[in-house]
């Protein structure tokens, strides 16, 4: 029997994935998925604000006034993404560059304020953690499999490392279709995958 | 002649939905009905527009201040609060439109196009004129996306699909399309 | 009345807090965003007065130059149509000229594309040596952002001074698209289409940056002749 902790970190894999059964944080995941270590470093940044916000508002929870938590969630949120956006332009700079307009706009990512308003103003800081880091953890991978399958297909290479190269690019992977294309096809995979699994809890 | 190119650009050329990514959800979200689709376009567009115009003011302000990284926090609660007041004043003052608007304008507040917006404009150092046009430029942008999106969402509901394309998937892979196609504006327009 | 007050104050500590923690963190990265900005142009300038493997100019010169100017504030210097030129300007002595290293941007698809490229002065001629493009942030991913790779930037440089005063521009401008990219730099034109394919907003505005950097640099060696 797995317990509560373990469960709280790992639905946001498969079961609750942000990206591609939740469908939140769309526009980071589209924008920033051209190369596999772009998605990472997207998907890194995100889950740091994630953990931090989650902490600090289930932490306080009982202090916030029902009537104004959003703004204040708000300023929290955009509080955190300043500061990684800070750290980020002080000691990773190429790719602070190249993520550029997307880390201020970490602020409106549903997942971070969906996940305030939904898990981390109703639970304890402990679990509020887990569900940050899962969630994010859960997002850094959609967003690195994506850059992957893009990256792959569009450059021919993983990680800036050559694959295949030259040999074999469509070209249109790495421009904005094949952003929407890519997760279309990996949405609907996972559906397909959830469907199996349905199936296979009813026929037991 | 810049400005006429500004609005056209982030309208067709460098349309925000399709080729910037941004405005993702609630273009994924609101675009199963025409009606829904044009009624967000409009409130977008108009909390574009006059949210670009105030975050402008305080861009100058913080810049004169030097104290541009809080930037990103000063916008946010500035588009939040605009919402909060428009939301508040529609509701008193003209209950028809709060009707079919209203319900749009708390989406508003996280659609990351009016956040993005407010940053590209204070990015590229747009004069307050060129933020307006390239403001509107987003929203009407927007606006056409969903509009286009949302008939061909319409006629989709009559076909039989494989059930694991249904939602999002199809959605994305005609955005997909749309996009290829919204590709074909590159380079009309030289800056 | 006593409720909205007491609303308004606790919402007023929060962005009070808030704004405070975000002063110190402000405070203590400064200091490693100005080295990492230093260390960014740094990088850049080294890269243009690069001469097949070795450095034009001395290290420790480079090194000083450049850390006295970056505090600088950037200023606008010269403006053509389509480009302007920023401060800083670094001029270096080498063998039988100077080479200045300049700095200037154009407008891509969303804003700036910053381009730091070096030019050999010599005998009244002026040569294009090497560029580097060091803002593109806002350019489309996939797309614009293709500039970023050293094989598109390639095409770029060096261009002679019969090129430069042809006007640089991006081969589809010129109608031009067949050439090789060794034949067009001679003629000024930069073959890019087929390493950027699609794209011509980006590389017009680093050609566009090279123009108006060509350009002052003219006026600004005709007066020193003077």
């Amino acid at each position: 029997m797995p317990s509560k902790s373990w469960k709280e970190f790992s639905k946001g894999f498969v079961v609750e994935n942000p990206t591609f059964v939740q469908a939140l944080g769309m526009c980071p995941t589209l924008a920033t998925t051209t190369s596999a270590k772009n998605g990472f470093g997207m998907g890194l940044a995100a889950t740091a604000v994630l953990v931090m916000s989650n902490i600090v508002i289930s932490l306080l929870r009982k202090t916030v006034p029902e009537k104004i938590r959003i703004p204040i969630f708000i300023t929290i949120i955009a509080s955190f993404v300043t500061i990684v956006d800070l750290l980020m332009h002080a000691f990773v700079y190429d790719l602070w560059k190249t993520l550029g307009l997307f880390i201020p706009l970490i602020v409106v990512n549903c997942i971070i304020m969906g996940r305030a308003e939904a898990f981390a103003s109703k639970n304890n800081v402990w679990y509020s953690l887990l569900d940050g880091l899962g969630m994010g953890l859960g997002f850094t991978a959609s967003l690195t499999l994506l850059g992957a399958i893009r990256e792959l297909l569009g450059s021919g290479t993983l990680f800036d490392i050559t694959i295949w190269g030259k040999a074999f690019n469509v070209f249109i992977m790495i421009l904005p279709p094949g952003a929407y294309l890519t997760l279309g096809l990996l949405a609907a995979l996972f559906a397909f995958i959830g469907m199996k699994r349905k199936e296979r809890g009813n026929n037991k | 002649m810049k400005i006429f190119l500004i609005l056209l650009s982030a309208m067709l050329v460098n349309n925000y939905v399709f080729m910037r990514f941004l405005g993702i959800c609630p273009f994924l979200g609101v675009s199963k009905k025409m009606d829904t689709a044009i009624g967000m376009g409009f409130a977008a567009t108009f909390v574009l527009v006059m949210s670009s115009i105030i975050s402008w003011f305080i861009d100058q302000l913080l810049i004169s201040l030097g104290l541009e990284f809080l930037r990103t926090i000063a916008f946010i609660l500035v588009i939040a609060s605009f919402v909060q007041f428009v939301e508040l004043f529609l509701k008193k003052n003209n209950p028809n439109l709060y009707e079919s608007l209203g319900i749009f304008l708390p989406l508003i507040t996280t659609n990351c196009i009016i956040l993005g917006v407010a940053i590209i404009n204070s990015m590229s150092h747009y004069n307050l004129l060129e933020t307006i046009f390239n403001a509107l430029g987003a929203g009407l942008g927007f606006l056409l996306a969903l509009v286009i999106f949302s008939a061909i969402r319409e006629r989709l509901e009559l076909y039989d699909l494989p059930k694991p394309f249904e939602g999002l998937p199809i959605a994305l892979l005609i955005a997909s399309l749309l996009s290829l196609a919204f590709m074909g504006f590159q380079g009309m327009i030289k800056l | 009345m006593k409720e909205i007050m007491k609303t308004g104050l606790t919402l007023m500590i929060f962005t009070l807090v808030a704004g405070l923690a975000l002063g110190i963190v402000y405070q203590l990265t400064k200091e490693p965003i100005n080295s990492a900005e230093l260390q960014n142009m740094l990088k850049a300038v080294e890269f243009v007065l690069t001469d097949k493997g070795n450095l034009m100019v001395d290290k420790q010169l480079i090194e000083k130059r450049v850390s006295d100017v970056v505090k600088q504030e950037e200023k606008e210097i010269f403006k053509t149509e389509k480009g302007v030129v920023l401060t800083p300007v670094i001029k270096f002595q080498i063998n039988g000229g100077d080479v200045y290293v300049l700095k200037a941007y154009g407008i891509g698809y969303g804003g700036k594309v910053i381009t730091v490229a070096s030019f050999l002065v010599r005998n009244g001629r002026i040569d294009l040596h090497a560029i580097k493009v060091i803002e593109y942030s806002q350019e489309t991913p996939g797309l614009g952002a293709k500039i970023a790779e050293e094989k598109s930037q390639e095409r770029f440089y060096p261009i002679p001074y019969e090129g430069l005063m042809n006007g640089v521009k991006v081969d589809k401008d010129a109608g031009k698209t067949g050439l090789d990219p060794e034949t067009a730099k001679k003629a000024g034109i930069v073959k890019i289409s087929d390493v950027m394919t699609g794209a011509t907003i980006t590389p017009r505005a680093v050609a566009n940056s090279i123009q108006a950097m060509f350009q002052y640099l003219k006026t600004e060696v005709k007066n020193n002749a003077q």
